[in-house]
């Protein structure tokens, strides 16, 4: 796989793009419900993308068959269905499917194989286990040793090591790096583990929130300022080399003494009579939809007058004074109010006042 | 621990070995128990002069017009019914699911009942309606269950509210006009009494394509036992692959319903036992299943017929009445080991 790229509009991933390296081992690392699973997901056609495009070797993967694609990449993903009722050997012997037609009996080919496969991951001797009867560890394996037997060049593999001990954990670490090394498979994998990641990954894709937050080496991309904005914790960081050593220190949203400063906008629009509504509609619409990141929570007043106008009042809160000035110098800003060129329908009078808050939360008490 | 795993493979693969030849040796054996007895029994000898067509007129007339027709249908039933039973259980990758979760049966019931009300003296017509019935009934039941594919799940939803609509209808019906589908209840309680040459003809077209057609399931079934991601990700269309599963397990057991009528506990009972003995490698278990539904159908149709003379007893009740206490014998043993 020479490059990968893709942007998926809408909820879960936005404007992606990233390149996989031919030979390389690349580790996808995020918080929780960052879109890593998605992010892998899409790169095998498991979910289909919205937009943009995804190459496999400069082939568009949308023009290619599952078959096709299941010869260039192998994918593990993390949930399965109930274990089949097969020996080690029968489920290796599955991953040659893509090589093989409907009625063809298996070839030297894949009788070689699946040996090799059986043999990289040192499932031989469980070759004739039934697969419910192996430890976790050892089933993980017969799973990579069904992908390997797909001889594919590269290998997508979704949080292999969950539910394995810290050995089979390092065990299977080492066997995929081995596989890297010396046969030269790419591999992208999901892990959660970042000291691992660190360690065993050439490069680091980090995710947050359904984007991109950076791409580079464990070293370029594990700091403490990474720790601090992509998973809101406070860790140290140290290099061994060119590997990062992280030491977690504490969730920053359990500190102590914590101080917040926002903003609390209040817009008071004159509207014609009866309108109110539909201004109220408009916003719960097209309100929301700028500065995500700094818009925290809305209030609408709606109070009629006895007068020739109704007045709807509607607070905001904003995380920083930037993220509002920005917005109010923008062209949609403009639109949207009564000032602007292309005035809303029924809108008379726009009155906009601002504050800054700070918002101190006493420190936790130890106790005694 | 490891020692037993290592046995349980060896032990597996014996059976799989012996299996094949020696479900052969029981088709034989109650291939000839099936053709010899009966109100009139037949020596070995007599048998055997009859099939090449040098003995005695009346038992040449015995052999080959009655009892060699039954026998060859009951093989081709049974092997239909347990074939379609082990698809349909790689399907839903449930190991109890059988036939009836597509509502072929309830199909074939309802339609049977109603060619017999529609069309009372043509008894002939039986059998195409119930196979129209059946095949009808799992496309609507695939069509219920279909939304931007089909799941497992909903696939044994949309069979149990269909059956039950479609068992309530029938009864309705039977209720309403009692006395012209009296031709029919042998048709529901599944018996091949007076199962002749022209069942036959009819049938085998569409069991023989179903039970070749069955060659090109293995693989994707095999496939599907990993699930619907895995199956995808080694290259299988899996939507695709499960209309066409669950359509040739519909024509198999259509095709069985249409003569036999409604036989229960061989779709279910044969692949599961099957699969419990030799593993889910659909390679060993499609064909192996289709062995022993058939051996197991040419058995029990001789014993209803012989067991209980003068009286024929319907096949379906006996299968029904051995299957039911072994099926529940072999889940209390699979509980326990």
């Amino acid at each position: 796989m020479d490059d990968v790229s893709l942007s998926q509009g809408g909820f879960q991933l936005s404007s992606i793009s990233a390149a996989v390296p031919k030979g390389s081992v690349t580790g996808i690392i995020g918080p929780n419900g960052s879109g890593k699973s998605t992010f892998i997901k899409a790169a095998a056609r498991l979910t289909s993308i919205e937009s943009g495009t995804i190459y496999i070797h400069d082939i568009p993967q949308k023009e290619m068959t599952a078959q096709e694609i299941a010869k260039e990449i192998a994918v593990l993903m993390q949930s399965r269905t109930a274990i089949p009722s097969m020996t080690v050997r029968e489920l290796v012997a599955l991953g040659r499917s893509p090589h093989r037609s409907i009625w063809k009996k298996s070839s030297k080919t894949d009788q070689e194989a699946i040996e090799w496969a059986l043999n990289v991951t040192n499932s031989r001797i469980n070759e004739n286990r039934m697969l419910h009867t192996l430890s976790g560890g050892e089933r993980q394996k017969a799973y990579i040793a069904m992908a390997l037997a797909q001889k594919t060049e590269t290998i997508i593999l979704d949080e292999p090591t969950t539910y394995l001990d810290i050995a089979h954990q390092l065990d299977l670490l080492e066997l995929l790096k081995q596989l890297n090394k010396t046969h030269g498979i790419t591999i992208l994998m999901v892990l959660h583990d970042l000291q691992q990641a660190a360690k065993y990954c050439d490069r680091l894709i980090a995710m947050k929130r359904g984007q991109i937050d950076q791409i580079g080496t464990p070293k370029e991309v594990l700091t403490e300022s990474f720790f601090k904005e992509v998973f809101g914790i406070q860790a140290e960081v140290h290099l061994d080399g060119e590997h990062p050593l992280i030491i977690p220190i504490a969730s920053i949203q359990q500190q102590k003494g914590d101080e917040q400063n926002m903003i609390i906008v209040n817009n008071q629009v004159r509207v014609e009579k009866g309108s109110a509504d539909h201004l109220v509609k408009r916003f719960n619409k097209q309100g929301q939809v700028e500065f995500m990141e700094g818009f925290l929570g809305m209030e609408v007043w709606v109070t009629q007058q006895t007068t020739d106008y109704d007045e709807v009042t509607i607070h905001t809160r904003w995380n920083r004074k930037e993220d509002f000035v920005n917005w109010t110098k923008s062209q949609a800003f403009g639109d949207a109010h009564a000032h602007g060129k292309a005035k809303p329908e029924g809108l008379l009078k726009n009155k906009i006042t601002y504050y800054e808050v700070q918002v101190t939360r006493p420190a936790l008490q130890k106790k005694a | 621990m490891k020692m037993k795993a290592e046995l349980d493979f060896q032990k597996r693969q014996s059976r799989r070995r012996w299996l094949i030849p020696g479900l052969f040796i029981s088709l034989v054996v109650g291939a000839c128990l099936g053709l010899a007895l009966g109100s009139v029994q037949l020596s070995l000898q007599d048998l055997l002069s009859a099939l090449t067509g040098s003995g005695q007129p009346v038992h040449e007339k015995i052999v080959m017009d009655l009892r060699l027709p039954r026998v060859l249908i009951g093989f081709i039933v049974g092997a239909c019914l347990a074939a379609s039973g082990a698809i349909l259980q790689g399907v839903v990758r449930n190991p109890l699911a059988d036939p009836g979760i597509i509502g072929v049966t309830a199909g074939g019931g309802l339609a049977a009942v109603l060619s017999m009300i529609v069309f009372p003296q043509f008894t002939y017509l039986l059998p195409a309606a119930a196979f129209l019935g059946a095949l009808l009934a799992a496309l609507v039941v695939y069509m219920l269950s279909f939304d931007q594919g089909v799941s497992p799940l909903k696939l044994i939803l949309a069979g149990v509210a269909v059956n039950a609509l479609l068992g309530a209808v029938m009864n309705g019906f039977m209720v309403l006009y009692s006395e012209r589908v009296q031709a029919v209840l042998p048709f529901l309680s599944g018996g091949l009494n007076g199962r002749s040459w022209h069942h036959l003809t009819f049938v085998s077209p569409y069991a023989l394509a179903g039970l070749c057609l069955c060659f090109f399931a293995i693989k994707p079934a095999n496939l599907l036992l990993l699930g619907d991601e895995s199956a995808q990700l080694l290259g299988l269309r899996v939507e695709r692959t499960r209309f066409f599963l669950i359509a040739l397990a519909a024509l198999l057991a259509g095709a069985a319903v249409s003569v036999s009528g409604l036989i229960g506990f061989v779709g279910l009972v044969v692949p599961h036992f099957i699969r419990l003995l030799i593993g889910d490698d659909y390679r060993y278990l499609l064909p192996i299943s289709m062995l022993g539904g058939g051996v197991l159908v040419v058995f029990a149709d001789t014993a209803a017929r012989v067991w209980f003379t003068p009286v024929e007893l319907p096949v379906g009740i006996l299968l029904a009445c051995i299957g039911a206490p072994f099926f529940l014998y072999l889940l209390k043993k699979k509980g326990r080991g």
